[in-house]
């Protein structure tokens, strides 16, 4: 007990130690509390597209009005056409005025697809044909880009979470296979470990993600995406987890457990994951971004998760024209997210491999 | 002539648990081409002595000096240490495989040391290496001299690490257990070699070993350390002759003897204490079979007994105070 | 008898290459006869690399012999066994190590240390049943029973090889192979270590392989001694008679090696061997310590000497043929 509790303790506060890493947790939770009630929080049906406010502008939150300090609010937006070049302008209506309200009624959705509401954490008192809050902007539909961005998370930061999982899980056990029995075993995983690596990454994703029949809906061609992402990244785990358990096999009180009688089964279990453990919860937290920006990448190239759902490195593709890019650079917004994103899980992933016991794992890997 | 001169030398350290007195006000003298044995077990703080005196130890609280010749270690810049360090003063380890770079020929590493230290180029340098490989009876010399450090012995690379220790003539040799590593038949040869070479350089060494055997056959001088103190200094045959120290003296009955068979050996009960919690008083006292009631309260103070000292309520006369 | 090693050898394989190809043995252990009777201590002594580690882990079953004959209360071994034999195997023969910090797992606390083979023969079916016994257990290796929720770090090195020791005899062994158990150990706790296995002996009536590269150590603890050079055993037979008179020069090299602990009658200015134990991989083809020997004719470098004498004391060496 007292052991248990002053290691733990130990690791906190060698966590704590760690700036970047604590700020990098608080990044985590909000960015994760924001997916989760992603469709609260937008003030728009992510799906709904809005032909008045088509590549609009973010909207800025002004609190001052005609010089008086005012409650938050934004003004209503003027769509005008440039006479020379055709382009859509907008122009801010200073005459309309929309204080932003919380948990207002707009458009409606299903709630986690569960049941369907109206209400949203904040918004305008404005039909979205008259007026709208549109903080990153909109795209080409008119969709609201904020909107759009909380519920492109969802698939970025899961595919990542559940991916690393399963890549992890697959890695342990074909790296302990690998590492307990030696021998002809050994040899096969750690062959086909290699030719598999010898493979370029992007190419692999793509012939992989091709596989995936353009008929499925986009649930599953989410999962398979995760499933793509995960046969690609379980292999960098097995190879550390076979020197680990390599390493751990030779160990005497795993030879004392064998003596004694111990199964193999019960051995591992034991004995070899218990002390693989932190290394394990290090290496997913290093792995993540690498999925996040694996599923971006695929997504961006359009063989990923399909319209009308999104993703980051779908709401990019958007970005991919020059043109689009240099009209709408608010477009870019998610790439940002995903910079967020992906420098926070490293963060945290380097401070917990610092304070899980740095020897162990600089050791033994 | 006194060489090295050390007084109330302190080395802690700060941890999670408090704090470690590793050496806690240590003194002794080191005179010119003499062996002293400073002897211990695990964590009584030898080798952090050792390692202090090279200036090796980061991150501690130091107090007291250390004295080479006129010289105050202790007040050193780390420039200035280096040109002492490995030129004046060289150390040997006990793990010889772990005290060379894998990826250098042993060869390579010592011309690096020769080039640092003396003023030679390479060739010379080469040269000098390969004689002192000879001296330390490295068969084929000029062949393993270009052999990686994993292509030979333990016993072999320990003789190449006296070899290199040997390099610049240096005033003091600080040896770390360096035969402890080694079979019983190749520690033999190792010290006999040591002992030889020691006497033709006329060179000052500190041994530390946990090992009496080793002390018995190759020091002039023994100090017995005892969680960071030293409990007893005495020649090494009034040592061995007449232990003071109770420590001293369980540690000499600790080895097992032939007639000991088919009896119960003697022993010291209890565990060494760690570091962080040292028991009040004198340290030995919850293990000592002549343990008195100021033992546990007082420490005792040094007394010297003809050309001994010891640290020891036992030799205690009032009216001497 | 309870075990019975004939002719094992014990080869291991270099490989290298993409496909791990073989590319040599390391002769860790040529032809070995050894036979532990009931209560009786068999010291094996010898310097690293000796193949005394490799014995101890065959007669223990954590390697498999290359070949040779294994036999337990009469049973053959050698090869894969039925479950129920291997069962009762495990539960006969144990083993302690060397290195008191590796062998127990840091992540456990004693009582499910010391538990994990009663539990893995289901010795006890109650939770209570099994601690009141592991609490007897500490006090018989000389530990308070309140430690039974602490874990290994909390220890030092000599009360740690007190919990492996109660690991090792909490079945009831037979046999238990002791492999260095106290050269991880400060001196003044060793002796500690050394009594209590000595006690468990008497108090349990049951039988040690002694493994250990200290010769005054082994020669305490056994009945018997082996004295092994390079995989090979040089000589064996009756403890006192080896001491007292000992037949092969590697043991009389063994025994003037260790140091005297006395420094007026210093010995190291006598010592006249030179050079280091061949390469395993590559042993000489004649007599295994011919490479080294002060005293060796032409024949040892060409014939391997047998091991000959009488159950008291054998010998391989052509100096004692004659």
């Amino acid at each position: 007990m007292s052991r248990k509790s002053t290691r733990s303790s130990r690791v906190y506060q060698q966590f704590k130690k760690h700036k970047l890493g604590v700020f990098g947790i608080w990044v985590l939770v909000i960015l994760y509390i924001l997916i989760i009630f992603a469709d609260f929080i937008s003030p728009y049906n992510f799906k709904e597209t809005h032909s008045r406010f088509t590549y609009a502008p973010p909207t800025i939150v002004r609190i001052v009005h005609e010089g008086k300090l005012h409650r938050p609010f934004i003004y209503g937006m003027k769509r005008t056409r440039d006479p020379v070049t055709f382009m859509t302008r907008y122009e801010e209506d200073r005459s309309k005025v929309y204080p932003i309200k919380f948990f207002v009624k707009g458009e409606r959705y299903k709630f986690w697809g569960l049941f369907e509401t109206d209400l949203h954490f904040f918004g305008i008192d404005a039909d979205p044909s008259q007026a709208m809050i549109l903080l990153f902007g909109s795209d080409r539909f008119g969709r609201d880009l904020f909107s759009r961005t909380l519920v492109g998370g969802r698939v970025s930061l899961t595919v990542g979470l559940i991916g690393t999982f399963i890549s992890v899980i697959i890695g342990a056990i074909m790296g302990s296979i690998s590492g307990y029995y030696g021998g002809w075993v050994d040899v096969l995983i750690q062959r086909f470990i290699e030719l598999l690596r010898s493979f370029p990454r992007i190419p692999l994703w793509l012939a992989l993600a091709v596989i995936l029949p353009p008929s499925w809906p986009s649930t599953w061609v989410y999962f398979g995406i995760v499933i793509v992402l995960s046969l690609i990244g379980w292999m960098g785990v097995a190879r550390v987890v076979r020197g680990m358990v390599l390493s751990l096999r030779e160990k005497e009180y795993v030879l004392a457990a064998k003596v004694a009688g111990v199964s193999d089964f019960k051995i591992i279990r034991k004995h070899l994951i218990p002390n693989i453990m932190s290394y394990l919860i290090v290496v997913s937290t290093l792995s993540i971004p690498g999925m996040i920006l694996g599923e971006s990448a695929i997504s961006f190239l359009g063989l990923g998760i399909k319209e009308p759902m999104t993703s980051w490195g779908l709401l990019l593709r958007q970005a991919q024209s020059i043109s689009a890019l240099a009209t709408s650079p608010w477009l870019l917004i998610p790439g940002v997210f995903i910079m967020i994103s992906v420098l926070a899980f490293n963060f945290v992933g380097d401070a917990l491999r610092d304070a899980l016991d740095p020897y162990r794992v600089v050791e033994k890997v | 002539m006194t060489i090295l001169s050390v007084r109330n030398l302190k080395t802690y350290f700060k941890t999670f648990e408090g704090v470690v007195k590793a050496v806690d006000g240590i003194s002794f003298d080191l005179k010119e081409s003499e062996i002293l044995a400073l002897v211990g077990e695990s964590g009584c703080g030898k080798s952090i002595t050792a390692l202090t005196i090279m200036g090796l130890v980061k991150n501690a609280i130091f107090e007291g000096s250390i004295k080479y010749k006129d010289m105050e270690l202790t007040k050193l810049s780390n420039e200035e240490y280096r040109k002492i360090r490995g030129k004046k003063i060289s150390m040997i380890f006990q793990e010889p495989m772990a005290s060379f770079d894998p990826l250098y020929t042993v060869g390579q590493q010592m011309v690096e040391a020769t080039l640092t230290h003396l003023e030679v180029n390479e060739k010379e340098a080469r040269k000098i290496c390969i004689n002192m490989l000879k001296k330390v009876h490295i068969p084929l010399a000029e062949k393993r001299f270009d052999e990686y450090p994993h292509q030979m012995s333990g016993g072999m690379l320990q003789r190449i690490m006296i070899a290199m220790a040997l390099l610049t003539n240096p005033d003091i040799i600080i040896a770390d257990e360096p035969t402890t590593a080694l079979d019983v038949t190749i520690q033999a040869q190792v010290l006999k070699l040591f002992k030889e070479l020691q006497e033709t350089f006329k060179t000052s060494v500190i041994f530390i070993t946990h090992d009496l055997g080793v002390v018995a056959e190759l020091a002039d001088k023994v100090h017995v350390m005892y969680a960071g103190k030293i409990v007893e200094k005495a020649r090494v045959f009034d040592l061995f002759r007449n232990p003071l120290h109770p420590y001293t003296e369980a540690l000499l009955q600790s080895r097992v003897k032939k007639e000991y068979k088919g009896r119960p050996l003697p022993y010291i009960p209890g565990t060494v204490p760690a570091a962080t919690k040292f028991p009040t008083g004198c340290r030995f006292h919850p293990r000592c079979s002549k343990v008195m009631p100021i033992c546990s309260e007082k420490e005792p103070p040094e007394i010297l007994i003809d050309n001994s000292s010891v640290s020891c309520w036992l030799y205690f006369r009032s009216d001497e105070k | 008898m309870i075990l019975s090693l004939k002719g094992i050898k014990k080869y291991f394989p270099v490989r290298s290459g993409v496909f791990l190809q073989i590319i040599g043995w390391i002769k860790a252990l040529e032809e070995t006869d050894l036979d532990i009777g009931e209560n009786q201590t068999i010291g094996v002594v010898g310097e690293s690399g000796c193949g005394k580690t490799t014995l101890g882990k065959i007669v223990a079953r954590i390697l498999q012999p290359t070949s040779g004959k294994i036999t337990f209360e009469g049973i053959d071994i050698s090869r894969k066994i039925p479950k129920e034999i291997e069962k009762k195997f495990r539960k006969n023969v144990q083993m302690i190590f060397q290195d008191p910090f590796n062998s127990l797992d840091p992540r456990m606390t004693i009582s499910e240390i010391i538990g994990e083979p009663l539990e893995a023969h289901e010795i006890f079916s109650s939770k209570k049943e099994q601690e009141d016994y592991i609490k007897d257990l500490l006090g018989k290796v000389g530990l308070s029973s309140d430690y039974l929720s602490r874990y290994p770090h909390e220890f030092s090195g000599g009360q740690r090889q007190r919990i492996a020791i109660a690991r090792a005899i909490s079945l009831n062994p037979k046999l238990v192979v002791c492999d260095e158990p106290t050269s991880a150990l400060d001196v003044s706790v060793q002796s500690q270590i050394i009594n209590l296995l000595t006690r468990i002996r008497e108090e349990l009536r049951i039988s040690y392989l002694f493994i250990s590269h200290n010769l005054d150590v082994v020669y305490h603890m056994s009945d018997k001694l082996i004295v092994m050079y390079l995989g090979n055993t040089v000589e064996c037979g009756d403890a006192n008679e080896i001491f007292d008179n000992p037949l092969h020069p590697y043991t009389r090299v063994l025994m003037s090696s260790a140091p005297s602990w006395d420094p007026e009658n210093r010995k190291l200015h006598k010592i006249t061997l030179t050079g280091e134990p061949p390469n395993p991989m590559n042993p000489p083809p004649g007599c295994p310590f011919s490479t080294r020997c002060t005293l060796k004719i032409e024949r040892c470098e060409k014939e391997k000497p047998k091991l000959i004498g009488d159950e008291k004391h054998k010998v391989a060496c052509f100096l004692s043929e004659v």
